[in-house]
């Protein structure tokens, strides 16, 4: 179905492109790889007067190593991030998250700052933003700002950005030491299905083998990307054995409560709930499992 | 309208479209190239794909005004001199359709695939396909299909052609 007749504007810059939005700040919405938007339109759930092309601002593409970060352009494709190797060694967590999202097709057009503008918290890169601690720069006709991931998110679909900012940058602290261990699991009914729970953890581990540093992210459970903050001070200090596995899935839950809870026709909210404690306790028990192996990899060299 | 032009199948298009017009429609209604089929209409069946420079697309989620300046091809636009292209060859040859609905959406993802990956596991495959449904074959002889083209190192780009020409 078409979408309602709306007003196109093809924005030249960033500032071109804030401009615009804050001409039609009343019903204007940005189009980058438009994987969320043009669906969306075309069902008629949002419907705005003007849409604002930012999908040729080049200042918004491509992913740079600055001294105690990395720096993703809001506009930088899926494939671009699966396609950048190097990520490995630092930000594996990056490809764990980019290879899982949605289809050849949704990747080559979906771009990670439209994703995480969007909130579904149903979808990947939230919670993987979550696990990095993620800075989220945004800009707008009363400048730049910052956003901590852990209040960027309010609610479904609902985010800091008021409708004339735009996010541009995803800036990423880089991890202490080359060991971080990632790992990104997820339940869905069928591949690119709306998923059923996410995890997504990035851990550091010390030479003995124990945590020095945790992330975990627990995404399509909570109406937002939520922190598993008991699961992370579960974590801490120390190392990641069968007993310590055994209580992720309860720090877990714990993690979740007061969030409102996901509940649809695809899974009711207690089966969210049930099914997120393993998931995480698998992420963390993979993510463990890298980054040991990389640390004694890195020790013997 | 918008003012548009874009190279499709190698050939400089021209043309004024409504904003909304989404770009299979465009190819199908105003380019009468009817190979991309139109299936779910929602982005899930991916009978819609075609090329937007050099990489596979739902056209049925993008606005034609975004293509305004891109290359694109569809199942038209990858047989050379009225010989079939080998994707298309391994399609005939390994019964790799029924009815046929799927199958250029199914070949303008094998292309990004194979282009990518010139030797693909038969999981990278399945996931390579991930984003077009077939509802007739059960895909086993789809993937054996991809498979052929990829061990007998018969793969050739229709990227590459395009832009020799």
């Amino acid at each position: 179905m078409y979408p309602r007749a709306f007003r196109y504007e093809r924005a030249k810059s960033l500032d071109h492109a804030i401009e615009l939005l804050a001409k039609y700040k009343e019903d204007v919405r940005p189009l980058a790889g438009g994987m969320s938007l043009i669906p969306l339109a075309k069902l008629r759930l949002v419907s705005p007067q003007c849409i604002v092309d930012i999908g040729r601002l080049e200042e918004l593409k491509g992913i740079k190593e600055q001294k105690d970060f990395l720096e993703i352009g809001a506009l930088t494709t899926n494939t671009e991030i699966l396609e950048s190797s190097w990520l490995g060694e630092k930000f594996h967590l990056l490809l764990d998250t980019a290879k899982e999202i949605g289809d050849v097709q949704v990747r080559n057009r979906g771009t990670i700052g439209g994703n995480l503008a969007q909130a579904d918290s149903s979808t990947d890169w939230p919670a993987t933003m979550v696990a990095l601690r993620a800075k989220l720069v945004s800009k707008g006709p009363r400048g730049e700002k910052v956003h901590e991931i852990d209040s960027f998110y309010s609610d479904q679909y609902t985010t800091a950005l008021e409708a004339d900012e735009l996010l541009t940058h995803i800036r990423i602290p880089k991890p202490g030491s080359y060991s971080a261990g990632a790992s990104h699991v997820k339940l869905e009914r069928r591949k690119g299905d709306y998923a059923i729970g996410i995890v997504s953890a990035q851990l550091e581990v010390d030479g003995d083998g124990k945590v020095t540093s945790a992330g975990i992210g627990i995404g399509a459970v909570g109406i937002t990307a939520v922190r598993g903050t008991k699961v992370e001070e579960l974590l801490n200090g120390k190392k990641v054995d069968d007993a310590v596995l055994a209580s992720v899935p309860g720090a877990a839950r714990a993690s979740l409560e007061g969030s409102d809870i996901l509940s649809d026709i695809k899974a009711p909210a207690v089966y969210r709930l049930d099914v997120i404690g393993t998931l995480a306790s698998r992420c963390v028990g993979e993510a463990y499992h890298m980054a040991v192996s990389r640390k004694s990899a890195r020790s013997e060299r | 309208m918008s003012r548009i032009q874009a190279i499709v199948n190698g050939r400089k298009v021209e043309a004024d479209v409504e904003p909304r017009k989404l770009l299979i429609d465009f190819i199908r209604e105003d380019l009468g190239l009817t190979g991309p089929h139109i299936g779910c209409d929602t982005s899930n069946c991916g009978a819609c794909t075609v090329l937007y420079n050099g990489r596979a697309i739902k056209s049925c989620t993008m606005f034609a005004v975004q293509a305004d300046g891109a290359e694109i091809l569809t199942i038209e636009g990858v047989s050379t001199d009225g010989k079939l292209h080998p994707l298309q060859q391994a399609f005939h040859e390994n019964h790799a359709l029924q009815c046929g609905y799927c199958t250029p959406g199914m070949i303008m993802s094998s292309i990004d695939l194979l282009t990518r990956n010139p030797n693909p596991t038969e999981e990278e495959i399945r996931l390579g396909i991930s984003g077009n449904l077939c509802r007739c074959t059960g895909y086993h002889n789809i993937v054996k299909a991809i498979s052929s083209v990829a061990k007998s190192h018969i793969f050739v780009s229709p990227l590459k052609k395009a832009k020799e020409e």
